[in-house]
């Protein structure tokens, strides 16, 4: 990205001023080593995002922003409803939280290095991903009503996950008043083979 | 002109059918489809199924042809390379060949998700028709 373009705030914050139709400034949260290496596309969806209805404050790209489709992907804002903000269904895409997961192993770095590849190794063997991947979990159409409306608490009941798990989730994983008949026979048959599973991936450390 | 392609979107990828008639182009459209997924060559037109959707106009259309081989796709596990299309208005009838999904044999890279509605566009190009779309991997 043309870094002449952008006012420095401080080392690691970075301002598009506001020109044109944009609502709010951009801000780019990144080093000057990381700004430079980001695509010009980034700076026009941010710039993008900026000019959207209600949106608050600033339009904000963080240190991993690349190019997605509306949003830059590792972009973030807020929109007021009073203000008549909107709400997208795909801001970035379309699937957000592709398979990525933090997880708290207990382990130090120090124990985990020495084996991270053969650990991504058994990661790659043993969780189903890619073209006609199948899980081990297979499901009937009434089980997958529960699941759709007990979201992760029925994970945890099955024992797929504890019950600590579900502090961490946004209400803890399950949306109030869900209601599995608005999801078509055509959808459901789709996950009747594909639970458990990752779909398409490349992974990436 | 070419049948059909695929072309760069750093998140994701287009496709690309191009044809004398929209109808044809929406063939074309589904064989760049399947050719993101696997090497088209290699599917044996041995298994017909029937697709059909309805949409208001016709790039939308487009979106529900191909998300309906996916959906026929991910059920039945099943991969496409053939494909016949016929419009009529708001509607598309499409009779597709293919045959069970075998990862080896196809040589299967990457699954798409969905077609979407980023950079959609059904037009008149160089005497023929151009459908296009991004597509969700």
């Amino acid at each position: 990205m043309d870094i002449r373009v952008l006012d420095k705030i401080n080392e690691h914050l970075w301002e598009i001023p506001r020109t044109g139709d944009m609502r709010v400034p951009g801000r780019i949260f990144a080093s000057e080593k990381l700004v430079l290496e980001m695509d010009e596309k980034v700076r026009e969806q941010i710039t993008n995002v900026a000019m959207l209805p209600g949106i608050q404050l600033a339009s904000m790209a963080m240190p991993d922003a690349h190019w997605g489709y509306g949003f830059p992907i590792g972009g973030v804002a807020a929109f007021d409803p009073e203000e008549g903000g909107i709400i997208s269904m795909g801001g970035v895409g379309f699937d957000i939280s592709c398979g990525v997961r933090t997880m708290k192993t207990g382990m130090s770095l120090e124990a985990i290095a020495p084996k991270l590849e053969r650990l991504v190794d058994q990661f790659y063997n043993r969780i189903p991903a890619g073209v006609g991947s199948e899980g081990l979990i297979a499901l009937n159409s009434a089980q997958i009503d529960e699941m759709l409306m007990g979201g992760a608490e029925w994970a945890v009941k099955r024992g797929y996950g504890v019950s600590e798990d579900l502090e961490y989730i946004e209400n803890h994983g399950r949306v109030e008043g869900a209601d599995p008949d608005a999801v078509s026979d055509t959808a459901k048959k789709r996950q009747h083979r594909e639970m458990g599973t990752l779909g398409s991936v490349f992974f990436s450390f | 002109m070419i049948a059909y392609e695929t072309f760069e979107h750093e998140a994701d990828i287009g496709i690309r059918g191009n044809g004398a008639t929209v109808e044809e182009a929406f063939a074309h459209a589904a064989m760049a489809l399947y050719s993101v997924m696997v090497n088209l060559s290699r599917v044996t037109p041995i298994v017909c199924r029937e697709v059909e959707v309805e949409a208001p106009d016709r790039e939308l259309l487009l979106v529900e042809w191909l998300n309906g081989l996916l959906a026929l796709s991910d059920i039945e596990r099943l991969v496409f390379s053939r494909f016949q299309v016929i419009i009529d208005g708001c509607r598309l009838r499409g009779i597709v060949w293919g045959e069970p999904l075998d990862r080896e044999k196809h040589d299967a890279h990457v699954e798409v998700k969905g077609a979407t509605y980023h950079m959609l566009s059904v037009v008149e190009r160089n005497g023929g028709y151009s459908a296009e779309c991004v597509v969700d991997v």
